[in-house]
């Protein structure tokens, strides 16, 4: 379970959004510049909560925002 | 550090850092200066001194709460804050039982041949422990904002 990775694609999302800022879409999704912060660089796993939020703030579903990798145990 | 760019969290655990550091060293050497702690309890003026330092950090902290409040429609701390203070309380209680524990169990050791310990310990135990527990808290909360990857 400690290999699972849950990665996000916030950063290239946001260029592809017109060079949205990490403030407007903290905005958008209702959370702290600094959450963003921590999303893009993988130092945070959102709750699932806050996944959708962000997902919608792109208009899109969690799966193309987050990517799960199974550990080696699954 | 710019504190325009941190969330309210992080603002206030640097506050809470420095404010009781201040009042917790101004405590300490109002408690350990002159007789030490075996006078401390019967030393009015020293007594004065040591709630000073700690009126000061409540003064201080209180003002600094109300300087760092929410504004009209601002987004000040969200689940990761509420998981980074939650996590920092819960490490925080651990290492001030484990002071405390430390702390009565020196005495002890020290005191064990005359069967007494001074009562002016009692002092140095109750507001070193709140002291302790405030900057504990405050220190774990910056770590672990900044291991949670907050950082820019």
């Amino acid at each position: 379970m400690s290999d699972e990775v849950i990665r996000s694609r916030i950063r290239r999302l946001r260029f592809e959004h017109g060079e949205m800022t990490q403030r407007q879409l903290a905005e958008a999704a209702g959370c702290t510049r600094q959450t963003i912060i921590a999303l893009e660089q993988g130092g945070y796993v959102p709750s699932l909560a806050l996944a959708f939020r962000v997902a919608r703030a792109f208009g899109l579903g969690v799966e193309e925002v987050f990517e799960f990798e199974p550990g080696d145990g699954d | 550090m710019n504190f325009q760019r941190m969330t309210q969290t992080r603002v206030r655990a640097w506050l809470a850092t420095i404010v009781w550091t201040i009042s917790a060293v101004g405590f300490f050497l109002a408690y350990f200066s002159g007789g030490g702690p075996s006078e401390f309890d019967t030393d009015s003026r020293r007594h004065l001194a040591a709630a000073a330092a700690i009126a000061f950090g409540f003064a201080a902290y209180w003002s600094g709460l109300w300087l760092t409040r929410k504004r009209e429609g601002q987004v000040v701390a969200d689940e990761r804050d509420y998981q980074v203070v939650a996590r920092a309380s819960q490490a925080t209680l651990i290492v001030v039982l484990v002071i405390v524990f430390l702390m009565c169990t020196l005495l002890w050791l020290i005191h064990e041949a005359e069967g007494v310990v001074d009562v002016g310990w009692m002092w140095f135990l109750a507001y070193g422990c709140m002291l302790l527990a405030l900057v504990t808290n405050a220190v774990l909360v910056l770590v672990l904002d900044r291991r949670t990857g907050g950082h820019e």
